[in-house]
């Protein structure tokens, strides 16, 4: 969970008008991403810090649900992780809160979860899918033009021949290499590439997880949406208490 | 909770030719429910509603809503009212636990045939409809048939020992405020194991309250009115429906199984 969480982080920030995500009062929020697809649920997250203790944050969530008599569930002692969460049962949404501390304040990962929508999104043709995947994760950014899309794997391939696979199959599609660097993490060595198919780009990066597996994130972006999505009304026309 | 208000549904319609026995719910409150369900809906109007508060003896409790949203003919051309049934944790009802719609008509209530519609809602779950090749062809207790009983301790009386002891028509205190009420006594091997209180001023059941001393356990009329504006919402018409499947829990009273039709 905190893995995926920390990936959104690095998404691209989008705005539009929405079911509301919970909000702590005094706190700057800050979305992270649109509509977030993630193996086809429907997300929208945003993140915010605040001087006050986990379990102040976490109790302030929970009263405020519970006495407006929606079912809240809590996972954790909030000492100093833990999840808050009320279910929207008539609207098919869950809010969640999930909090921590990090670097002396309290980080709050605001959520809200469409738990009805089984998102029709397909994944760009263009994201590799190699043979040897042993674990694979897609995250679609919804609902801006020049969509965005991610897809986390791990392969059972070492650094070398996972590069060689993939640029042979993007070559395939299309894509040519622009720029090729080496990143350095502690002992091991991966790569970041640059690939571009007119206004089209593929950004990869390849870190060895062991001798013999590695870890593979691509990010796709420039070009319209690839496939049909629900449009962000559909949520936010089921009306109900925000 | 949930398992009171699903044997509305499922309990009441044990397959045709089965050995159940119909109308024979899990517990004696939801028993009691059915069965005022059973007798049809009395002059059912459109905006009807009341909610309930059912206490447990171990403080759990929750709420329960009837409302009347909307009436039409049915399949064959009956006189029929959508009733939806909610229960929750919260007496406003923004986020029902189990959400059920029926299209009843009117004058059998839950008896043969008498559901043509369903549409029902567990937890977060969507609404979906119950194929409504499940419900055609399913039987429940028919109206000349009597009424069944189960004590608390889950045992079936035999009905033809139960005796219904009405008192006289009195004011009874309840949360929605001083009604009319009829009390009415079951009784049992001289143990009185259920009272219940009918008032015609209480829309959708007529019922006021009941207790079921036994087990501490109660249901008492918290709020009526008559504006209920249609709360559950249909689902899309190509949406998966839900199958009832005939299951071996019948046998002992149980409750058929739901599942996902194909």
């Amino acid at each position: 969970m905190w893995a995926v969480l920390a990936c959104f982080t690095f998404c691209a920030v989008a705005h539009a008008d929405e079911q509301q995500l919970p909000v702590y009062p005094g706190a700057v929020h800050t979305r992270i991403g649109n509509d977030l697809n993630i193996d086809g649920q429907l997300y929208r997250i945003a993140y915010f810090t605040t001087k006050d203790e986990p379990k102040k944050v976490a109790y302030y969530f929970w009263w405020h649900w519970k006495h407006d008599g929606y079912p809240v569930t809590r996972d954790g002692n909030f000492d100093p992780e833990g999840v808050v969460s009320a279910f929207y049962t008539r609207e098919g949404l869950e809010r969640s809160v999930i909090v921590t501390r990090h670097e002396g304040k309290t980080l709050a990962f605001s959520v809200l979860t469409d738990l009805w929508t089984d998102a029709s999104d397909k994944p760009s043709p263009v994201l590799s899918h190699l043979e040897g995947t042993l674990f694979s994760s897609d995250l679609i950014s919804r609902g801006d033009q020049n969509a965005s899309q991610q897809r986390t794997s791990v392969i059972s391939h070492d650094l070398n021949t996972t590069k060689k696979s993939v640029l042979a199959d993007l070559a395939g599609k299309g894509f040519h290499l622009t720029h090729q660097s080496e990143m350095v993490d502690g002992k091991q060595k991966g790569y970041v590439l640059e690939l571009a198919r007119g206004v089209e780009q593929v950004v990869m990066t390849l870190m060895p997880v062991d001798s013999k597996m590695t870890a593979m994130l691509q990010s796709w972006s420039g070009a319209p949406h690839p496939g049909p999505q629900t449009p962000p009304a559909d949520v936010d026309g089921r009306g109900g208490t925000k | 909770m949930i398992s009171l208000l699903t044997v509305l549904l499922l309990a009441t319609s044990a397959p045709t030719g089965t050995a159940a026995s119909p109308g024979v719910a899990a517990d004696p409150l939801s028993q009691t429910i059915i069965q005022r369900l059973g007798r049809g809906l009395q002059d059912p109007k459109i905006g009807q509603w009341v909610t309930y508060q059912l206490k447990g003896d171990d403080q759990r409790g929750g709420f329960m809503r009837l409302a009347i949203v909307g009436k039409q003919k049915d399949k064959v051309g009956r006189e029929a009212s959508w009733l939806e049934i909610e229960v929750g944790q919260n007496p406003n009802f923004v986020a029902p636990l189990f959400q059920m719609k029926l299209l009843i008509a009117s004058k059998n209530g839950l008896q043969s045939d008498g559901i043509s519609r369903a549409v029902v809602a567990i937890g977060a779950g969507q609404p979906q409809e119950v194929d409504p090749k499940s419900l055609s062809g399913r039987k429940s207790k028919g109206a000349d048939e009597p009424d069944q009983w189960i004590l608390a301790n889950e045992k079936p009386i035999n009905p033809s020992k139960v005796v219904a002891r009405a008192g006289k028509p009195k004011l009874l205190m309840t949360a929605a405020g001083t009604v009319d009420a009829l009390p009415v006594e079951l009784v049992y091997r001289s143990t009185v194991f259920q009272r219940y209180w009918l008032s015609k001023e209480i829309p959708v059941l007529q019922l006021a309250k009941i207790e079921i001393p036994g087990i501490e356990n109660s249901l008492e009329v918290r709020d009526y009115g008559l504006d209920a504006k249609p709360m559950i919402h249909f689902p899309d018409p190509n949406a998966p429906k839900i199958s009832l499947e005939p299951g071996a829990a019948t046998e002992d009273g149980g409750t058929d199984e739901p599942a996902q039709a194909p």
